[in-house]
């Protein structure tokens, strides 16, 4: 069975 | 609809060396010190990002996601070709033509 599919994101943190 | 034409399907895409990288309860997160910025790839951007140790094609990348996960082939290329021009953008991953 299949994994259920996410969108992936950048997350960028400016430090 | 596919906008962004930074990155293509038949490009070969690896990992830019020197990045510090940790998994931190299953995401990942990355630190460049020159850059002054912290990144957080999550889960499924993780897993993406450790298919490109060795140089590997985003068509490839496409087919390996599509093998693992629930997702249509269009809508799986739009949302990895808009997060892999992220990561380019950012200077995170290099592409071997």
């Amino acid at each position: 069975m299949k994994k259920q599919w996410k969108s992936p994101m950048l997350e960028i943190l400016d430090i | 609809m596919i906008t962004n034409q930074k990155i293509s399907l038949s490009n070969k895409l690896s990992q830019v060396e020197g990045i510090i990288v940790s998994d931190m309860g299953g995401e990942k997160v990355m630190l460049s010190i020159a850059k002054g910025k912290y990144f957080n790839l999550g889960e499924m951007g993780g897993e993406i990002w450790d298919l490109m140790k060795e140089a590997i094609e985003v068509k490839q990348i496409i087919s390996v996601l599509e093998s693992i996960y629930q997702v249509d082939q269009e809508e799986c290329e739009e949302q990895v070709l808009t997060f892999l021009s992220q990561l380019f953008d950012q200077e995170l991953i290099k592409i071997n033509d």
